[in-house]
């Protein structure tokens, strides 16, 4: 396992809410090693978007906080930077991708624009050179004509072309963490795939750390070396891919992996989780899980239940999963 | 914590017909109320100036003319030696009457082409549109002095001025009502069983119109307001021995170096009238349902 | 862009034909017999009868318009009744007063109501919010007449810092233009940055929720590039919208502050004519406003291509 670029510890994040202040993301700890891709996965509302943001200290203030915890880059604490301090990390040592490329690039400047300006930012340079960059990174994640597409604004290019652009944004200036909060979800499947391909080889080639946030095993089957499952705000099980997918070892995983369709298996029914996830106003007591749990005891809904540390970088929050042999997939 | 009270509030609300919901939220506005409540008290007052007021608004008395403002006459005296605050009240009248007047001539005219043009489309819809549009075309206050250079300086003439050009506003709002609603699953079904256009303008366009028309002519009673001053004040609106507040300030510009009294309290009332018009409409908008507050 | 622009001015055109009939059917309004009414009350039969046969009352409605539009398109605007002068000749002399004073006050909204739209939409609740939006109401809701005779009385005659009324060519003594034109555009400017900002803190709230936005943070901008740069030019979009309407409403509000500042412009030309029963006059006068009405819309149509890239002709 490589040093780890980006820890995250016991992180907590609150939003102030009809409900008063109510924690969305509770007790998450992870690290993502240089090369390395995290896939941090969960339904809507699970808090890997927030904890992904909280990264880079992106969450709305007001209505969110960082109630507690630490973050390290490269063993420095970002939490309590100063916001000149965090300027000067953000697009330059870590970039972020996101969800809607329709909606995360500015209407009102050209394509050439928004990558130039990165790299103006962080590298002073002039405008000329700045568009040098731009159009290195344009062809870097495959963009056809790159010459003729710089100065095209984003509603003249497709929804996987405008993705490629986000990324070459990004990675204009060379990060060492790329954070992608499902940056593949809007795309078609076969411009997801195409997507996702480029990220992969991309990393191969710089060298970054990812972390990747998703809903989509298939995709973390097909990207990540690790993975955090999170649910409710809280991160219920961390492996290796292989592990995670071969033998899970909490309930919710399971059900996750059960409810991915595959292929050959045509037929057999796809099991959805039932219920819907608890609002983080009102968190069940116990185990967070355990009102959809289908091996849930009593006792599931009175303590609370600890992170387990299975060893080899493996984790759970179940207190049966000694017990239990849940199923995996393939 | 007032939102969750307010999320009960309109559950609670889904069983209520639309006009309690509205009455309901509007009675949360407390800006809109007190609005409402300080225009109330100025049309009562109004209404009652004879028996309000301190002195009589003609009475002149040439030994004490253009007083600044004193116990014995709040607002002071104008250049006749008349009491400013009596005649303040007084004007409040022509102001109020003068700015629904012009609301009135401006629904008049506007309403019965745009539920035309809603309901019929086509080229009547188009024509309608065509000459709305050159209408709004003319800087505002120059076309109402021209109606006015054509109809002759008066208060009347003037408030018809001013309703034609806020009538566009209201064609607008009927046509796009009309036309959403005539789009209607329901209405094609009423009108293909033969019930007729007056029907369904009575049953189904007022209804849904109704609302937003409050707010606007809300708003444009302010607006009124305001166009009557300035014509009064130009001298193009009401006229001697008839005195709105902008006339008010029109005849005091010329003592404004002796005594600013004259134009500053009739001034401030227009201000504070027109102010309590805007926040009245904006609470009222505020009111209506989300639906209708996007359309807006 | 020309062919944009050309396909602009083609739309104007049925617009414009509209916009002549009404300001012709202007004499049409006129109770009793026009010719009555200009000539005057003590007005001889002959006189009315010249007056007649002038205008050419007694040929057919349309013959008497195709004349008048046939005039209007060849510059000819007709005469005074007044000074007996053209009608055009006196328009252009008084139509800089106008502009300068129009173009002043645009520029004293824009001054306002940027950087009071952006701060109060970047931070909406704050202190700052509510005093520019409780600001903006009642800069809506004051007569800008009275606007003007508050700052006559405290900046010319309380002060003297400032001449109350008078007007001085730009090109003739640009620092005396300044400040005899300071006074009345930020009379006729306030009001529509009132509403400029209301406009502006809408739309600025809207946009600072924007992914975009959070795009820009992400990349390392800090927040006042971001707001400037991402927020603003999206901002800017509806606000040029409003810009236009706003710019029918100085045109407007300019017969009001010439009259109270003394300023010889189209405005004051119009009230004057009225009392004169200048008709011709005031025709000119409202033809020559739509004129700048419309050229202005026409400008704002183009800028609008520079905010929205979306609506660029390609």
């Amino acid at each position: 396992m490589s040093a780890p670029l980006l820890e995250v510890e016991d992180l907590a994040v609150e939003f102030l809410t009809d409900h008063g202040w109510v924690r969305v993301v509770d007790g998450v700890s992870f690290s993502v090693g240089a090369g390395e891709t995290l896939g941090l996965v969960g339904e809507s509302g699970s808090g890997k978007t927030v904890t992904s943001l909280s990264v880079m200290q992106l969450i709305p203030r007001p209505p969110g906080r960082i109630a507690g915890g630490s973050i390290r880059f490269e063993g420095r604490e970002l939490l309590g930077l100063s916001d000149q301090e965090l300027e000067a990390l953000r697009g330059e040592a870590i970039a972020m991708v996101f969800q809607e490329s329709m909606t995360s690039l500015n209407p009102a400047f050209t394509i050439g624009d928004q990558i130039g300006e990165v790299v103006r930012r962080h590298r002073g340079v002039s405008r000329r050179e700045a568009r040098v960059r731009a159009l290195e990174v344009l062809e870097l994640v495959q963009i056809p004509d790159p010459e003729a597409r710089i100065d095209a604004y984003p509603h003249e290019f497709s929804g996987g072309m405008r993705q490629r652009a986000a990324i070459a944004m990004a990675l204009a200036c060379d990060p060492k963490l790329l954070i992608a909060d499902e940056p593949t979800t809007a795309l078609d499947v076969t411009v997801q795939a195409q997507v996702l391909d480029l990220l992969r080889s991309l990393q191969q080639r710089l060298g970054m750390g990812i972390l990747f946030v998703t809903h989509n095993l298939g995709v973390v089957a097909d990207l990540c070396d690790r993975v955090t499952v999170m649910y409710a705000g809280r991160m219920v099980e961390t492996a290796n891919v292989f592990d995670l997918f071969e033998s899970p070892q909490h309930p919710y995983t399971e059900g996750l992996l059960q409810a991915m369709p595959q292929l050959g298996e045509r037929g057999k029914r796809l099991a959805a989780i039932p219920g819907t996830p608890p609002m983080p106003w009102q968190m069940p007591d116990g185990c967070r899980f355990h009102p959809r749990c289908p091996y849930a005891e009593a006792a599931c809904a009175e303590q609370d239940v600890k992170l387990d540390d299975l060893g080899e970088g493996r984790s759970t929050r179940c207190r049966r999963h000694a017990e239990l042999k849940l199923e995996g997939a393939e | 914590m007032s939102e969750p009270n307010a999320a009960a509030l309109d559950q609670l609300g889904a069983s209520m017909s639309a006009r309690q919901r509205f009455l309901r939220r509007f009675l949360r506005q407390r800006p809109a109320l007190y609005a409402l409540g300080f225009l109330v008290l100025l049309a009562l007052g109004a209404a009652f100036a004879p028996w309000v007021a301190p002195h009589d608004p003609l009475a002149q008395n040439l030994d004490r003319v253009l007083e600044a403002p004193s116990f014995d006459h709040f607002f002071g005296t104008d250049e006749l030696g008349r009491d400013v605050a009596s005649r303040t009240l007084f004007a409040a009248r022509i102001s109020l009457l003068a700015a629904f007047q012009a609301v009135f001539i401006a629904l008049l005219i506007g309403v019965p082409p745009g539920l035309v043009a809603g309901l019929f489309g086509g080229q009547t819809d188009n024509l309608i549109m065509r000459i709305t549009d050159a209408l709004m075309s003319f800087p505002p206050l120059i076309l109402a002095v021209a109606i006015i250079a054509v109809l002759g300086p008066s208060l009347t003439n003037a408030m018809i001025a001013v309703g034609i050009l806020l009538s566009p506003t209201f064609l607008r709002l009927m046509r796009g009502t009309a036309m959403a609603v005539a789009q209607e699953t329901y209405v094609e079904a009423a009108r293909s069983i033969g019930c007729s256009q007056s029907w369904i303008i009575t049953r189904h366009i007022l209804p849904n119109v109704v609302s937003p028309l409050f707010v606007q002519i809300s708003v444009f009673a302010g607006v009124a307001m305001l166009a009557e001053a300035g014509l009064s004040f130009l001298g193009l609106g009401a006229q001697p021995p008839d005195s709105s507040w902008g006339a008010m300030v029109g005849r005091g510009f010329r003592y404004i170096s002796h005594s600013p009294s004259l134009i500053v309290f009739p001034g401030l009332a227009i201000a504070v009238t027109v102010l309590a018009f805007y926040v009245l409409g904006d609470g009222l908008r505020d009111s209506l349902g989300r639906e209708v507050r996007r359309e807006q | 862009m020309p062919a944009f622009i050309l396909q602009r001015l083609l739309a104007l055109v049925p617009l414009l034909f509209i916009v002549s009939l009404l300001v012709f059917s202007l004499v049409l309004l006129i109770p009793g017999d026009p010719a009555y009414m200009l000539a005057g009350e003590n007005a001889t039969p002959e006189e009315i009868a010249e007056i007649r046969a002038d205008m050419g009352l007694d040929d057919p409605v349309l013959l008497q318009y195709a004349r008048w539009t046939a005039g209007v398109l060849r510059g000819d605007l007709g005469t005074s009744l007044f000074s007996d002068q053209p009608v055009l000749e006196v328009l252009l002399e008084r139509l800089p007063v106008t502009l300068s004073l129009a173009f002043a006050a645009i520029l004293v909204s824009l001054l306002v109501s940027i950087p009071a739209g952006v701060i109060a939409g970047t931070r909406p609740g704050s202190l700052a919010d509510r005093l520019v939006t409780l600001g903006a109401s009642t800069g809506l809701a004051i007569p800008n007449f009275w606007l003007g005779l508050m700052l006559i009385l405290v900046f010319a005659i309380w002060n003297g810092w400032l001449p109350a009324t008078g007007y001085v060519p730009l090109t003739e003594h640009p620092g005396a233009w300044l400040r005899h034109i300071l006074l009345p555009a930020i009379t006729l400017g306030l009001s529509a940055a009132a509403i400029l900002t209301r406009q502006l803190r809408g739309a600025m709230i809207d946009v600072m929720n924007q992914d975009y936005i959070r795009t820009a943070r992400a990349k390392g901008l800090a927040w006042r590039g971001v707001v400037l740069k991402h927020g603003l030019k999206n901002a800017a979009i509806p606000m040029v919208t409003i810009l236009g309407l706003q710019a029918n409403y100085l045109l407007g509000g300019t017969v009001i502050v010439e009259q109270i500042f003394g300023m010889p412009g189209l405005g004051q030309l119009a009230v004057a004519s009225v009392f004169t029963r200048d008709l011709p006059m005031i025709q000119g006068v409202v033809i020559m406003a739509v004129f700048v009405a419309v050229f202005v819309n026409l400008l704002v149509d183009i800028s609008y291509g520079y905010f929205n890239p979306k609506v660029r002709p390609r």
